[in-house]
């Protein structure tokens, strides 16, 4: 029996948009009501367009961002309850890797002192650190010799491979992967990839990957959740939401990939419109203004998630 | 394929880049091909392999303090490379235009998008203001664009991402040009959007019969758009093919691995493809072939000395030793 690692119920995050001195106060609803379950040892892909909230939930899992409501349950805590310093403590077992490896390392501290850290901000001893930071550098397929070097020094690729040592180092049980391969070319995404498979089998990790790559996703996930606006729309088992996609948003993400095969012709459902921004979401469902199978109801009504053949699904065609 | 006039014609284009105090550095390298009327050639490559630079010296576009080309860019049977200035112009944004990877940046951000598109028609024609509004509203709903009137007036940061790249296809076009060079047009945009612009892209290569030069990372991309690619590597084309043959039996070590690297839903692999090593940066490129290090099935031969690109039997070409014997001839020989 799978068990789960992380539950997440009814999350919301909004930001306050401020217009002017005597405007009300408007909301971006970032993230509207995520339920997800993450199971240990499983990598869960939250998938979806820009703006749509991913990295948003991402964050807010390991409270970089303060959620504005609902629960994060870790291994029988609810973490939106703890104080920041309880939380500190907690995100040894909870880390992320971003997607700018450019951005996210220091460039004036060495590669050393980069994954140390994290290290002395968890008491780790001092022998320990070394013992540590030597072992994890060569798991993630760099040299010692690279511990003195300086962040400038190195490609995209390696660069990204310090920052998943970074967050490996304290051997957590939950890696939040935002994007991890998005600003890398395709011949490097596959070796990170593959690391991040290998670890996966190494060390039992759970991955929360964030991606807006559908093949990337379909490659490395157990389980997908598509999200529309803040909202999960679709969430299964890979395999089923990949050969079988219920929700109309999910078929026409898949059918929008462009395959490299040049004999595959297949239907491809064009999407109309932009998406629409989370400040003023469309009433009802809210993929109804670019949805080709727009009924009545879909306009005035919310789809409540439903289970269709395993797959939770937010949409009134299965009701 | 004889007879047919090329729109345009590359041959031996190199660019060096000059930075005060340093080596000169070679970014592209002696990069040949052909485009012919109303053909879609793809170019692909990583980041650094000189694709966008190759693009930005047929437009005359680089800094002219920085980076030189040398060789030679015939744009319908005439030298362009070493036009003047003023003769340039004339061509850019009329016969040949260009549409760049992120909108945002191309675009003026104090003008409005009626007067930003207006101008390529100022510039390259004899319309006056009135037929010139007007054309550029029949621009905008052709690209696609809802409420063309009102977007006419509206600024670039009030539109999506989507909506920016069609405001700058709808400007490249403005002249119906013969030549369109499209640098990465759909890569910082959504899957969803860029389906939009890759099908509205088609729409107008059909109707005005233009050529389209199409440079993009994602080989899937390519299989859509293109009919024939050049592959590049640190500067090089390694491997021209029409589609189907590059998709189906690449001949270069690189290509395959380029495509084995990319995630493919039908191959059900656990582990996928991946290419040792870096991309070596232009002035860090190594004696013999340059993919040598990074190569599963390298030579002695290889690492001292660099391949031609040979033609093919079958009209492709590729600038490996493995397939030099297929060549059977020696020597370096323009597409």
């Amino acid at each position: 029996m799978k068990k789960p690692l992380l539950e997440v119920k009814g999350l919301k995050k909004y930001f306050a948009a401020k217009k002017g001195w005597f405007q009300p106060k408007t909301y971006v609803q970032a993230v509207n009501g995520v339920n997800l379950t993450v199971y240990e040892g499983e990598t869960l892909s939250l998938v979806g367009e820009s703006g749509c909230g991913k990295s948003t939930t991402g964050r807010c899992i390991l409270r970089l961002l303060e959620p504005t409501a609902g629960e994060i349950w870790f291994r029988g805590q609810d973490l939106t309850k703890l104080s920041q310093k309880e939380m500190r403590r907690l995100r040894k077992d909870l880390q992320i890797v971003f997607q700018d490896p450019f951005a996210t390392l220091n460039p004036k501290l060495k590669i050393r002192s980069i994954l140390e850290e994290p290290l002395i901000a968890q008491n780790v001893e001092k022998e320990k650190r070394e013992q540590l930071i030597e072992e994890t550098i060569q798991i993630v397929g760099l040299s010692r010799e690279h511990l003195d070097r300086y962040p400038h020094q190195f490609s995209g690729g390696q660069r990204q491979r310090i920052g998943i040592a970074r967050a490996l180092i304290l051997r957590p049980k939950l890696i939040v992967a935002d994007e991890p391969v998005s600003a890398l070319d395709v011949s490097i995404q596959s070796q990170i990839l593959n690391l991040l498979q290998d670890l996966q089998e190494q060390f039992g990790m759970t991955y929360l990957f964030v991606s807006h790559d559908l093949s990337v996703v379909e490659h490395i996930s157990d389980r997908v959740a598509v999200m529309y606006l803040g909202e999960i729309v679709e969430l299964g088992s890979k395999e089923e939401l990949f050969q079988n996609p219920l929700h109309p948003y999910t078929q026409a993400l898949i059918s929008a990939i462009p395959v490299s095969d040049p004999d595959e012709k297949k239907e491809r459902i064009i999407l109309q419109g932009d998406l629409p921004s989370p400040a003023n979401p469309p009433s009802g469902c809210r993929f109804h203004p670019r949805c080709r199978d727009c009924m009545d109801i879909c306009r005035t009504e919310v789809p409540k998630e439903v289970m269709v053949s395993g797959q939770v699904v937010r949409c009134h065609l299965y009701r | 394929m004889q007879g047919q006039p090329f729109v345009l014609e590359v041959s031996d284009l190199s660019v060096q880049f000059f930075n005060r105090g340093k080596n000169p550095v070679t970014v592209v390298d002696g990069v040949s091909f052909h485009v012919k009327k109303g053909e879609t050639l793809g170019i692909v490559g990583e980041s650094g392999c000189g694709k966008s630079v190759t693009s930005l010296a047929i437009m005359g576009l680089l800094d002219k303090n920085k980076g030189v080309p040398s060789g030679s860019v015939r744009f319908c049977g005439r030298e362009i490379l070493t036009l003047p200035d003023k003769e340039k112009r004339k061509l850019r944004g009329n016969r040949l235009s260009m549409i760049f990877q992120e909108p945002m940046t191309s675009l003026n951000p104090v003008l409005t998008v009626g007067r930003q598109i207006g101008e390529v028609l100022r510039l390259h024609t004899s319309l006056d203001k009135e037929q010139r509004k007007e054309r550029v509203i029949e621009l905008l709903k052709q690209v696609g664009i809802p409420r063309a009137e009102e977007i006419f007036g509206e600024y670039p940061h009030r539109l999506s991402g989507g909506m920016r790249q069609r405001v700058m296809i709808a400007m490249a076009m403005a002249c119906e040009p013969q030549l369109l060079i499209a640098d990465e047009p759909t890569t910082a945009l959504d899957v969803t959007i860029q389906a939009q612009i890759l099908e509205l892209i088609r729409e107008m290569r059909e109707r005005t019969d233009m050529s389209v030069i199409l440079i993009t990372h994602d080989l899937g991309v390519i299989a859509e758009m293109c009919d024939r690619v050049l592959v590049m590597y640190a500067g090089q084309v390694v491997e021209s093919a029409d589609v189907r043959t590059l998709l189906r039996n690449p001949r270069h070590p690189y290509t395959r691995g380029l495509i084995r690297s990319v995630p493919h839903r039908n191959r059900g692999e656990k582990r996928l493809y991946a290419i040792p090593g870096n991309v070596p940066s232009p002035g860090e490129w190594p004696p013999g072939c340059r993919f040598a290090h990074r190569c599963s099935e390298a030579m002695q031969i290889c690492r001292q000395q660099s391949p031609h690109l040979l033609p093919m039997e079958d009209g492709t070409a590729c600038r490996c030793w493995l397939h030099a014997e297929e060549a059977g001839t020696k020597g370096s020989v323009p597409l």
